[in-house]
């Protein structure tokens, strides 16, 4: 036995969890990802639907310190791009032109946005000086010669955000309705349990379909994406309403829940004071563990073409542009939208895994 | 037994009706598009014609009328008739149905077969090198969206392996009779369906085989048999892993509809001849009664693999009864 | 094409199945008429063998021995003679291609074919044709001995089945499709066909060469499915035996060519009838009574067998051309994805041939001047209003993106060699001058009010447009993404999305849609003057969208719809009269009044037209031309005559 004896079981499952060093690192990496989604006005160098007729399927440009000539340049810089079109491959050639240095610098100006919708800006976090017609493309440009790097970040803004609201919708449907379920038990738990299992017995796919399909057109962009949201998260909230409900199940005898109620507290006093906080720390893992569900889900609607659409930007959308042949041979920059969602879904993973361990208090502390 | 199996007629009933108005959902039916292409180079259809050809497909009766006719056919067999395809329903079904299921248990298999022993070298050496590099390629399987691994595979099978695109059979053995040739040429196109519907559910399994196995070989009766001198790997399999395994069989249910929505859309990418094209293209174009049979006859698929990976859980599990 | 025979063309449903089934476009020579190396004789009515002193004929060894009467007993009287583009080829092969190439592979059949000046009517099946004076009747003379591909002749009653009894039966056709209207029709003898008309119809001839379909049924087969020959119980057994609701339905299906297992069954007089169905394959085998003959008295085709893959997706239609897994394709490539079709060139053994598509603009826009919106109608009604977004719209810019710089800025209006072309009918208001935009918007009233860059409509709404199409045969989800974003920069919030295909008829037709999108086909002498669709209201279709409630006023002679407006009525005047007036001159005069019409009122906005079409054919194919007219008008490859591919072994 030792000091560990005296600390809180907060203060616990926080040592524990900073023990599960990829964990650390997941949620390090989600934080760097919400940052980039929350501050994209500020952070992209472009505006999302900004195009560069010069630059249309342009690969990424590197960021140089040395010229052509060997001679070091203190401040970063990238090449101009030729472009031909050859004649009679119809590949569009780029070439780094030599004679053009366009220089990197901090807080340049750039397109005029407002930050969040509210407060009008002009700097741009890096970028280049566009008054002579300079651009910088660090992860190229897509098929309209928009700056790849912008739509990534606009995009993290929209599919970070569907996961995290859809979550939260999810999260309240299952531990609602999950929750009185096992709680109160009979008729609603009948109820419940019966709808539980008729909509895990549908193939979500058809569903999420019929349902996109049903959005109406005339639909801003943004309740558009909010309807996507709700689909989403329509058809989610029963594995963790089952999850909930077995908790509650168990809870309900323990004895620190008899004694609540032999002292007459209430149903919803004993829910919310005594048998929720119970297991919030499940509730944060699976919550974590079901937003990349959501972002893949908006991935697959997307992919059929009945998710958002343009103009908004998000991962989905970017990949339905992506998948293509002549990508995957000619231009795979354009599927870097794919790689940060495969890092995210990562990241939440096994962010999910070290909360679940940190949670439980049985996991092994002596091990690294 | 006999109350559980009864117990499914209501839950399907009840996803009959969901499935009828989900299909109900957007806007327009057959006989609109049908009047529509009728009259596409031309004039208005009086009322009177409209409502003719409405009666001729049985859409001018209440919707609780069709909704009955619809279910009522679908129990005796018949799944109504694809506009789209201009063809019974039965038809186009049956001979997809059995290319979806060996895709979809492929799947199912290729998961467990890789999945399980992997969960259980992981817990035995939890945190070592291995662990972390499967955990973090079961993951890059969760993370990518299946269309996208299905085209990069189907681009590698062809760079690699000359392997055609598309499809589960080469062109020349499309129209072939089986032989054993043709059954070569089947595997060497499933893999790719298999591995990218299975690579989504890897991790999951991985992480949960893990999980359980570790919590079984923390009980005391697995530190006594260690003691009492049982060798290692003779434990191992004997008790706890066998436990360990018991919620994959209850979860067999819970992972079909996921593989069938996945089978959907790598299907299409695929270009498979199974049932998932067959399932997207019907829900887009508004062809009712192939959406509807086709949804339901999942969902039952669906319900009977629930009721018999109970039945499975309790032979394996005798703890588990039935009341 | 949006005619009934909709469905024998490639069908992209909806959305996400057809992500990219914009065929993109490129290419600035125009779709020229005559390549000097083609044969003179496809510009002529096809001799015959008689007339090219042809006595000796033969067949492809495939079908030795395979107890068939002698190939002098199942070609007609005096075969067709036509000459193939490089060489005579050699019998043999099987070609593969995906279904939805099918028709462009294996051409219908009709009365009548289209010379590659796509201008011309030809005679086919029918040996000659006259008009009477005046243009109201029509003798058609059909060649002799002609046969069914299960061998039965073919006569002027296949021809009277196909009309008396099915386009004319109202229990087939609850609706007569207008170029039918007022038809009589009568056989003289099995051999002679008399069209009477209750208007002079000179265009009559390319309605029958450009839907043959619709004229030409195997009535031997057919009459036991149809209620004036068989019982009801016969049909009704046969119709449950199938599946189909109606006999009607039925039949329907049968002439769209859809693809259904009866199919087999069906006769044809193509080059290749079908043989087998499974999910993904279809296979055709030569059709041992076609008609036509090569200059070396052998009987065509070259190919014995065609295998189609039903391919939906169409990446993968991309992939499989792109590395010669097919022998040709077309109707599924994008012109986006000409570059990575030309590294197939480098490395697979294809061709990559850079068609022309005869779309005066791969996009016609169109704002509905009928919607029941009234603030939205009066806008779509003020041509101030049309001309602004067309100069908004830079079209030159969108040439480079899309089309590699090779398609031509246009605005919707026929191709060039069109003899009712004039320069400016393509260059009216397509300037792209956004200060003369913003302008006119102004000057409509529509103002930023709240100053969030977006125009309002006058009552302080924020002005929003909602565009709805589907994403066929041209790129138009990546266009329309331009158009969108043009827009916005004159400060007008468009909203897009892709809509089914059903959806967009049953829409278009009720007048729903507010905007939509679709291509300008119909832009050839072959079908601008009996469909002058975009630039007359006279129609409802799904192509159409922007005066519904005028076509229908005009189709129910007033009793529906709304009446036009003097302006648009004369338009449809012009119309008819260009359809049925006898003086060329005056044909040309009415043509060009029309066109002139739209160029002033912008009635519809075009984007980019004669754009590049890649059309892949294998190392091995031969006799196709490497660079043809592309689309619906003159059913894509039916003037480069198919039948005369052959596969190099």
């Amino acid at each position: 036995m030792s000091e560990l004896d005296q600390l809180s079981p907060g203060r616990l499952a926080w040592m524990r969890f900073r023990r599960h060093r990829l964990a650390m690192i997941a949620g390090g990496v989600l934080v760097f990802l919400y940052l980039l989604a929350l501050l994209c006005e500020f952070i992209s160098p472009y505006a999302p639907e900004q195009r560069n007729a010069r630059a249309i399927n342009a690969p990424p440009m590197d960021i140089r310190f040395f010229d052509a000539d060997g001679r070091f340049h203190p401040r970063p810089f990238v090449y101009g791009l030729n472009l031909t079109i050859d004649p009679d491959t119809w590949m569009r050639e780029y070439r780094d032109d030599t004679s053009t240095r366009f220089e990197l610098r901090l807080f340049a100006e750039g397109e005029p946005y407002r930050m969040w919708g509210i407060f009008p800006a002009d700097r741009h976090l890096f970028g280049v000086d566009q008054t002579g017609g300079e651009y910088f493309h660090w992860f190229g440009t897509d098929s309209l010669g928009r700056d790849m790097f912008t739509r990534i970040l606009y995009g993290a803004r929209v599919s970070l955000s569907i996961g995290i609201v859809g979550v939260g919708l999810t999260l309240f449907l299952g531990v609602l309705l999950g929750g009185f379920a096992g709680y109160l038990g009979g008729i609603a738990d009948n109820v419940v349990q019966r709808t539980t299992e008729v909509l895990q017995s549908i193939p979500t796919l058809p569903l999420w379909m019929a349902l996109s399909a049903a959005l109406p057109a005339a639909w801003s962009p943004i309740t558009t994406y909010f309807g996507v949201t709700i689909i989403l998260s329509l058809f989610g909230w029963t594995t963790l309403a089952r999850q909930v409900r077995g908790r509650f199940l168990a809870m309900r005898e323990e004895d620190f829940v008899v004694a609540a109620r032999l002292v007459g507290a209430n149903d919803t006093r004993i829910v919310f004071r005594h048998m929720l906080p119970g297991f919030t720390s499940h509730i944060i893992t699976t919550a974590t563990l079901a937003v990349p569900a959501m972002i893949l889900g908006e991935t697959a609607l997307s992919f059929l073409g009945i998710g958002l659409r343009a103009p908004v930007v998000s991962w989905g959308v970017l990949l339905q542009q992506a998948q293509n042949y002549q990508v995957i041979v000619l231009t795979p920059w354009l599927l870097l939208p794919g790689a940060f969602i495969v890092v995210t879904v990562i990241a939440f993973n096994l962010l999910g895994d070290g909360l679940r361990d940190a949670a439980d208090p049985y996991s092994n502390l002596g091990r690294p | 037994m006999l109350r559980r199996l009864l117990g499914m007629i209501p839950t399907l009933a009840v996803i009959s009706v969901l499935v009828f108005i989900v299909i109900q959902l957007p806007e327009g039916d057959i006989v609109t598009s049908t009047l529509d292409r009728l009259s596409a180079t031309g004039v208005e259809m009086s009322d009177d014609r409209i409502r003719n050809l409405r009666a001729q497909y049985n859409l001018d009766q209440p919707l609780p009328v069709q909704y009955l006719s619809w279910i009522g056919n679908f129990i005796t067999g018949d799944m109504g008739f694809s506009y789209l395809y201009a063809r019974p329903v039965n038809e186009l079904v049956w001979e997809r149905l059995g290319y979806t299921l060996l895709v979809t248990v492929g799947a199912l298999l290729f998961t467990w077969l890789l999945a399980l022993p992997i969960g259980i070298y992981s817990a035995v050496r939890q945190y070592s090198v291995a662990d972390y590099a499967f955990t973090t390629a079961g993951l890059i399987g969760l993370a990518t969206p299946n269309f996208l691994i299905a085209l990069i595979l189907m681009y590698l099978g062809y760079t690699w392996f000359g392997l055609s695109f598309g499809g589960l059979f080469s062109p020349e053995f499309l129209n072939a009779p089986w032989s054993w040739a043709r059954f070569v040429d089947l595997l060497a196109h499933l893999w790719i369906p298999v591995i990218v519907i299975g690579t989504s559910g890897m991790a999951v399994t991985m992480r949960l085989m893990r999980a359980n196995l570790l919590d079984e070989l923390r009980k005391p009766y697995v530190t006594t048999a260690r003691a009492k001198g049982v060798p290692p790997l003779k434990l191992l399999l004997k008790y706890p892993v066998r436990i360990a395994i018991n919620p994959f069989i209850s979860t067999i249910g819970l992972l079909l509809p996921a593989l069938i929505s996945g089978e959907a859309i790598v299907g299409v990418v695929l270009n498979l001849p199974t049932t998932g094209p067959l399932l997207v293209q019907s829900l887009i174009t508004q062809d009712m009664y192939l959406a509807g049979s086709l949804i339901m006859l999942l969902s039952v698929l669906t319900v009977t693999g629930m009721l018999l990976s109970d039945l499975l859980l309790a032979w394996v599990d005798p703890r588990i009864r039935y009341e | 094409m949006d005619t009934m025979l909709e469905h024998e063309l490639p069908r992209c449903s909806g959305a996400g199945l057809c992500l990219i089934l914009a065929f993109g476009a490129v290419s600035s020579l125009s779709a020229n008429a005559a390549e000097p190396d083609w044969p003179q004789a496809w510009f002529e009515p096809a001799r015959t063998a008689s007339q090219l002193g042809i006595d000796s004929f033969s067949q492809s060894p495939l079908l030795e021995g395979q107890g068939l009467p002698p190939v002098e007993r199942r070609l007609p009287d005096d075969p067709v003679v036509v000459v193939p583009l490089e060489s005579v080829g050699v019998y043999g092969g099987t070609a593969r291609i995906i279904a939805d190439d099918r028709t462009m592979f294996i051409s219908p059949e009709g009365l009548f074919t289209i010379s590659p000046d796509h201008k011309t009517i030809l005679p086919n099946l029918a040996e000659s044709w006259t008009y009477s004076e005046g243009g109201r009747r029509l003798t058609v003379r059909l060649r002799r001995g002609l046969k069914w591909s299960d061998g039965q002749p073919m006569s002027a009653d296949d021809v009277l089945f196909a009309v008396n009894d099915l386009q004319l039966n109202s229990g087939f056709m609850p609706v007569t499709l207008p170029d039918f209207i007022g038809l009589r029709l009568h056989a003289a003898d099995p051999w002679t066909l008399v069209f009477d008309f209750p208007e002079p119809d000179p265009f009559f001839v390319n309605y029958v060469a450009q839907s043959p379909e619709l004229f030409l049924m195997p009535k031997h087969y057919f009459r036991d499915f149809h209620p004036d020959y068989a019982t009801a119980e016969e049909i009704d057994a046969r119709m449950e035996e199938m599946g189909f609701s109606s006999w009607s339905a039925f039949m329907m299906t049968s002439m769209q060519m859809r693809l259904f297992p009866d199919l087999v069954n069906q006769p044809t007089l193509r080059a290749f009838q079908i043989e087998s169905l499974t999910p993904d394959l279809y296979t055709y085998s030569r059709n041992p009574y076609y008609f036509k003959i090569d200059p070396d008295g052998r009987q065509l085709p070259y190919i014995d067998a065609v295998e189609a893959q039903d391919v939906r997706e169409n990446e993968v239609a991309v992939a499989k051309a792109s590395t010669g897994q097919l022998d040709f394709a077309g109707v599924r490539l994008p012109t986006q994805d000409i570059p990575l079709l030309k590294l197939g060139e480098r490395n697979s053994g294809i061709k990559v041939n850079i068609w022309n598509r005869l779309h005066g603009s791969d996009l016609s826009i169109q704002a509905n001047m009928n919607y029941a919106d009234e603030r939205k109608r009066a806008l779509f009604n003020d041509v101030r209003f049309r001309r602004a977004l067309s100069m908004a719209i830079n079209r030159d810019e969108m040439n480079e993106i899309i089309y590699f710089g090779r398609g031509t800025p246009r605005q919707v209006t026929v191709i060039p060699e069109s003899d009712y072309f004039e320069p400016e009918f393509a260059t009216a208001w397509a300037r792209y001058d956004v200060d003369a935009a913003n302008a006119l918007l102004d000057e409509i009233g529509l103002v930023d009010i709240d100053g969030d860059g977006m125009r309002e409509l006058p009552d302080g709404e924020r002005l929003t447009l909602t565009v709805e199409y589907v994403d066929t045969e041209t790129p138009k989800q990546v266009s329309m993404e331009l158009v969108t974003s043009y827009w916005n920069a004159v400060g007008i919030d468009a909203r897009q999305r892709l809509i089914d295909r059903e959806l967009q008829y049953s829409r278009a037709i009720a007048g729903e849609l507010e905007m939509t999108v679709w291509h300008a086909d119909r832009t050839t002498d072959i079908l601008f003057p009996i469909n002058p669709d975009f630039w007359a209201p006279r129609k409802l279709a799904a192509s159409l969208a922007m005066w519904s409630e005028w076509s229908r006023w005009y189709l129910t002679g007033g009793d529906l719809g709304e009446e036009p407006p003097p302006d648009i009525r004369r338009l449809q005047l012009w119309a008819d009269e260009l359809a049925t007036t006898m003086d060329p001159e005056r044909r040309v005069e009415l043509g060009k009044r029309i066109l002139a019409a739209n160029a002033e009122n912008v009635w519809t906005i075009g984007t980019v037209g004669l754009a590049p079409q890649p059309v892949v054919t294998s190392n091995r194919l031969r006799n196709v031309v490497a660079s043809g007219l592309w689309g619906w008008d003159t059913r894509y490859t039916m003037a480069y005559h198919p039948a005369t591919w052959y596969l190099d072994q």
